[in-house]
Parts: structure tokens; sequence; C-alpha cells
């Protein structure tokens, strides 16, 4: 068989095979029916699929993961900032502007319905903090009561349970700064929050438990130098008694509250100053030691948030929010501020103390709000600015002066998760008698921050 | 001087973005149908306007007005206490609820299901999985398959609080993304009942609750017991072309589209 033959032998080959397989592919074409039956299987193994796959994603449904970075850029009148550093914590003393990470924080949650883990950090250039940890616990036949264990806020007032994403001034008011420093503590919680269905209690509100006291002081909750732990066998008492009104028809609603903390402080040294008169003076020169001795911590407080749409001109612009919030009590210091008293051993200083803010934030069309707020505090009321520097005052100082601030801002909201802010704090102190705080400081602060939330 | 003209001009910025020509509408899956008719009807005679419809389910509407995400949401179930937390503490607003229809909330069972109803009792045991036969309802000796909607879904959310009492739901429920699946997934399965809007209604039949049929007349004389608004929320009370297309919604031309599609008018 030459080549020509064995070509055209291959071809028919070829060809016959095509006729068959074209033959074979009519005899074998699914029916219509057969079809449908074949796509009812293919839809019913991706349902099968679909509900596996579900049932994975709802347990990972109930992980939630957020968290927030707040960037900055700050400019202080004079080198070294405003004193106290209420403003995002200390200048360096050779510097009147900086870059900073003012928060930078992660929150994980796992919500099981009637249970929820939550743990939140706050990683900084010099550690990661420990914010939040809670087991909290919700009975489900009421859909009321709440218990919340570890490490929370204080429930007290406004301003320490408002997120500090949220807030609209960069940073809390300076005598919650002070007396409530670092807003965590370490205790139990129960709130009560009726549901919806129980008509008029569903506008009350209270919350209340039992804390260390001790979580805050010396450092961030807990640090190394605080850790925590409970020192003095007393537990602090703290609650708020709220109410919600809404008055939807009118663009109304009026929020508020009375708070109280009872607390127990336990003296490290010997030395307590109280004031007697005009001088902040030491017991031990009337013999008294106090070692070992617990001194009483409290403060009483009262907020009110009032949320309006103006008629006309808030249809346009948005919605109008005046805060206010006013706080008196007692602080167990030392002499070199009013921050909670913590376990180094020094002395003990004993300060009336009274502080409040109001805070009027206005919309501005969707994406634009302003702000200006004003705060005061005056961390010892039985003292005088006069009275300050006289050197038969015994130990007043510095830090018995009151200072008021005045902040203005503007917010941007860019999207869903970026906020731009824009503040300028106006502070001024109390004048003592002599020294560089007989004027008042040179210690404004603008500050230029973003916020990516997520 | 110079302070009131940065002052005039952040205002002149914020009403510009506020009345721009383009509305956004986003929310319940009940709804979706509704809004995109309106929509259409609307834009058809109004050139110069342009309405962005689209669902996810009323919480994630509601999550999206919170956002700033869109100007408005609806959802087929009150605003929950927690959302108006969260819209008082970014806009200073409690919201404006606008009632925009009616519906009855329908109970769906098989064409071939020899049942004709159910009391508001035996559904809630159902869809609690105390009940787990038909026979126990009255049917045949078979499985109930219980299908539902996903977590997000206002019409899950209200099914809850109104008919199961704040109580779970069974855990071998399926929850399906819309109305439209539950119906499909109703009429394809014999044993299987499921719930949704009223306009969705085609191919399966309606139960009677407590004896009660949805319709027209019961749903707007109360009578049937799952009877519920559709709602729109905005941030703050509407101006400009907003106000115009809200006003249409609830004019005789808008909620003439309303009983089109198969709810029921507000007014």
């Amino acid at each position: 068989m030459n080549h020509k033959t064995s070509l055209i032998f291959a071809l028919s080959l070829t060809l016959a095979g095509v006729a068959f397989a074209q033959n074979d592919s009519v005899k074998t074409a699914p029916t219509m029916e057969e079809k449908v039956t074949s796509v009812e299987g293919k839809v019913d193994g991706l349902n099968e699929s679909y509900l596996e796959t579900k049932g994975t994603v709802d347990k990972l449904a109930k992980i939630k993961v957020g968290g927030y970075i707040q960037a900055q850029w700050q400019h202080a009148d004079t080198n070294g900032g405003a004193a106290g550093g209420f403003a995002g914590g200390g200048f360096p003393g050779t510097s009147n502007q900086r870059f900073q990470l003012r928060r930078v924080r992660l929150k994980t949650t796992y919500d099981a319905g009637t249970s929820q883990y939550v743990m939140e950090f706050e990683a900084r250039p010099s550690g990661v903090v420990l914010k939040d940890a809670e087991v909290i616990l919700k009975e489900s036949w009421l859909k009321t009561f709440t218990l919340k264990l570890g490490l929370q806020d204080r429930p007290f007032g406004f301003e320490i349970p408002y997120s500090s994403s949220a807030h609209e001034a960069p940073e809390r008011t300076r005598v919650f700064q002070t007396v409530f420093k670092d807003e965590k503590d370490l205790g139990a919680n129960l709130e009560i929050n009726p549901a919806e269905s129980m008509g008029f209690l569903q506008y009350l509100n209270l919350k209340g438990g039992l804390f260390t006291g001790t979580a805050g002081y010396n450092g961030n909750s807990p640090s190394a130098a605080g850790t925590g732990d409970e020192i003095d066998s007393t537990m602090d008492i703290i609650g708020r008694f709220g109410f919600k009104a809404p008055f939807a028809d009118l663009g109304l609603a009026i929020d508020g509250g009375v708070s109280y903390y009872a607390g127990k402080v336990l003296a490290a040294n010997d030395s307590l100053y109280q004031m007697s008169g005009t001088v902040l003076a030491d017991s031990v020169g009337a013999f008294v030691k106090n070692k070992g001795k617990t001194f009483d911590r409290n403060v009483m407080g009262a907020d009110l948030q009032v949320y309006y749409t103006i008629p006309v001109i808030g249809d346009i612009l948005g919605g109008t929010s005046i805060r206010g919030e006013y706080l008196s009590g007692k602080t167990i210091g030392t002499l070199s501020g009013s921050m909670p008293y913590g376990t180094a051993g020094i002395a003990m200083a004993e300060r009336n103390f009274m502080g409040y803010y109001v805070s009027w934030i206005q919309n501005l069309g969707p994406m634009f709000q302003s702000v200006i707020k004003y705060d005061v505090y005056d961390p010892n009321t039985d003292a005088k600015g006069s009275d300050v520097g006289v050197a038969a005052n015994g130990k007043l100082g510095t830090n018995d002066l009151q200072y008021s601030t005045l902040g203005l801002g503007l917010l941007y909201y860019w999207d869903a998760n970026v906020k731009l802010t824009a503040y300028y704090d106006m502070i001024t102190n109390e004048k003592a008698s002599t020294g560089a705080f007989s004027k008042d400081l040179k210690d404004n602060v603008l500050t230029l921050r973003a916020q990516v939330k997520f | 001087m110079k302070l009131q003209s940065i002052t005039t001009g952040l205002l002149l910025g914020a009403l510009s973005l506020s009345s721009a020509g383009t509305i956004t509408v986003k929310g319940s899956d009940t709804m979706v149908i509704l809004a995109q008719r309106w929509a259409e009807a609307y834009m058809a005679d109004h050139t110069g306007v342009t309405i962005q419809v689209t669902g996810g389910g009323s919480g994630v509407g509601i999550s999206a007005l919170i956002n700033g995400a869109t100007d408005i949401c609806n959802a087929s179930r009150p605003m929950k206490a927690s959302e108006r937390e969260s819209l008082k503490s970014r806009y200073s607003s409690l919201g404006v609820e606008i009632k925009s229809a009616k519906d009855g909330l329908s109970v769906y069972l098989n064409d071939q299901n020899s049942l004709e109803g159910l009391t508001m009792a035996q559904l809630k045991d159902i869809y609690t999985g105390k009940i787990k036969n038909w026979k126990e309802v009255g049917g045949s000796d078979a499985k109930i398959v219980v299908y539902g909607r996903e977590n997000s879904s206002g019409t899950y959310v209200f099914f809850r609080d109104n008919v199961l009492k704040g109580e779970d739901y069974v855990s071998s429920m399926q929850s399906l993304p819309g109305t439209a699946a539950v119906v499909n997934a109703v009429a394809k399965d014999p044993l299987g009942i499921g719930f949704g809007g009223a306009a969705y209604g085609k191919g399966i039949k309606f139960a009677k609750i407590n004896g009660i049929a949805p319709s027209a007349e019961t749903v707007k004389n109360g009578t049937y017991p799952l009877t519920r608004y559709l709602y729109m929320y905005l941030r703050s009370r509407p101006t400009g072309e907003m106000k115009q297309y809200i006003d249409w919604i609830l004019s005789p031309a808008g909620q003439e589209i309303v009983t089109k599609v198969g709810y029921f008018p507000v007014r």
C-alpha cells in the first residue's frame, strides 16, 4: 500500500468515526425531563453546599472585630504644651508641636446571644495595654438584665461610657481625665434596660456595681504600676440611674441621669493633707498615723443631653445637641495632683472638687459637624487662686488652681469610616498670687486629627 | 468678617450637599419591588431626579442610614431603640419615620397542603420547634419543613417579636435570602411553611391566621393578626426634592402603586 492509498483509507476511517459519533449523540440526547432532573440535582447539590457553608458563616458571624486609629498633629503655644497634658498627654519639654498616634484600638467580640466575650487592646509605641475584658451575660426571658464582669467602663455619667471614637472633642473633659482616669475599672456591673415591651419602664435605666477602685491608678488599666488588684478589702460602689425621653414627633429627645461613686482609699503613708481654713495641712503634725487606714472618696454627678432638630433650619442643616454634666465630691490624691491615689507610699491629699462641661454640637448637612465645648474643673473648692503661692498656706500648689477650657471644633465625616477633626483648645487657669501661674499660661492647643474606624 | 465668610461658605456647602439631585434608597427586601416601582414612576415624571434603589434587608438599610450611605431607609419593622441611639449619637436626631404602606405578613403553605389555616399559638410552636409534624396541627403525618428569613431582615424581626414573642427560631429553620426565595421554596416543597409579605404570594396559598385570611379589608381594619406597616426612615425632616418625593409616595398616585404591587395603602 502506497502513501496515497494509506491516506485515503485513514480519511475514510475518520469520516466514518465522525458519522457514527453523530449518530450516537442523536440517540443519547437527553430529554427535557432528564435535563430538568439534572439541573434540579445540581441545584439541590448547590443548596446542600450553601447550607453547609451557611452553618460555617453563621458561626463566624458571631465573631465581630472592630477598631480604630486616631492619628493627629498638634501645635501648642509653648514647648511642653498644656499644663497637665489634658490634650492627649504632655508634649516633650523641648517641642511645641508633634505627630501622635493618640489611640490605636482593636476590639473583638464573640456574641453567642445570651453571652458575650469582649476584649479590647490598645497598641502604643510603649507597648500593648488591655482596655476592656468583659464577660457579658444577658437573660433571655425579660431581655432586660445584663451582668458584666471584668475590666469595663465605670457606670458613671455620660462622658465615660461615650466611646472615645464617637466623642466630638478630641478628649474627655479635664475633670473626668483627673477623677476617673482611664475610665475603666475591674468589677461586676448589673445593667437594667427594660425592654421596649415594658411600656413606660423602657424609658428608665439603671446600672451599677462593685469595683476594685484601683484599676486605673498610677498608669493605664491595669498597667505594671497599677495591676488592678484589690488592696483595701473594700469594694467601691458606682451607679447611675438614667432616663430617656424621646418625643419623635417634635424631633426632640431628652436623656439624663444621676450618678454616684462611693469608694475607699487605703493610705500607704502616715501623712494626710487636708484643708484647714486656707491651709493644706498634714495630719501627722497632730500626731495622727494614717498608714493602713481607709478614707472616703465620694463623687456625685448629674448629666443631661438634649437632642433637637430645629424647625426649618434643622431640617436643612441637621440635628443639634446640647450636653452638660456636673460632678462634685471628694478626691484622695497626692500633693502633686488629684489623680487617684496609688500604692507608691507617698502622702495623701484630700480635696473637695467640682467640675462641669456644656457642649453644643450642630450638624451642618450630613457630613459636617461643629462643636463648641466649655468645661471648668476646680480641683480644690476650698482654696482660692490668691491662696496659692502664699507661704503661710502650707502645701497649696498649682494643682489646686481652677481651669476652664473653651474648645471650638469642626468635624468632617469623609465616609462611613473616616472622621477628620480640627479642634482648638483655649485654656485659662486661675491666677495664683505669685510665680508663673500669676497670669494666664500660654497653653492653647490646636489638634488636627484623622480617625479611621472599622 | 473673615469668620462670617467661612461660616457662610460652610453653610452653603452643607446646603448644596443636602440638596443634590440623586436620592438613594436602601433597605427592606420586602419593599424593594415597591420602592423600584415608586422610583420608576416618579423619575418618569421628574426627569431631573435620579433615585437609586437597593435591598439588603431592613437592618442593612438602617445601618446605611446611620453611616450616611443612604438618604432613605426602607424597613419592614420599626427602628429599634439601639438603632435610634446610634442615629442620635451621630446626627443628634431621632430620625423621621414615615408609614408608607401596610402589609399583611403572610404565612405560606404549599398548594398541596390540606390545611387552610393555623392559630397564632400553633404558628409560634412550629417556628420555635415545639411542633414538628403536620398531624399535630390537623394535617397529614409528615415532618414540617420550616423556611424563614435571614436575621438582617425586618420581616424576620417582626415575626420573632410578634409571633414568637421574642423566643428564638427553631435551629432547623432554613434561612433564605429574600421573601421571593421563601415563596419559591414553599412552592416546591409540599411539607414546607414560610412567611413573608403579601405581595410575594404567587404560586402558593396563604394560611388563615386565627381563622382570618390576609385581605385588603382585614389588613385595613386590623383584624388580620399579622398586620404591619412598611416604613421609610430619614435622618431629618425631608426638604427639597426629597420632600416632594415623599409627598408623592403618600399621594393617591404613590399609594395606587402600593395597591398594584400587592400591599395596602396607608391612606
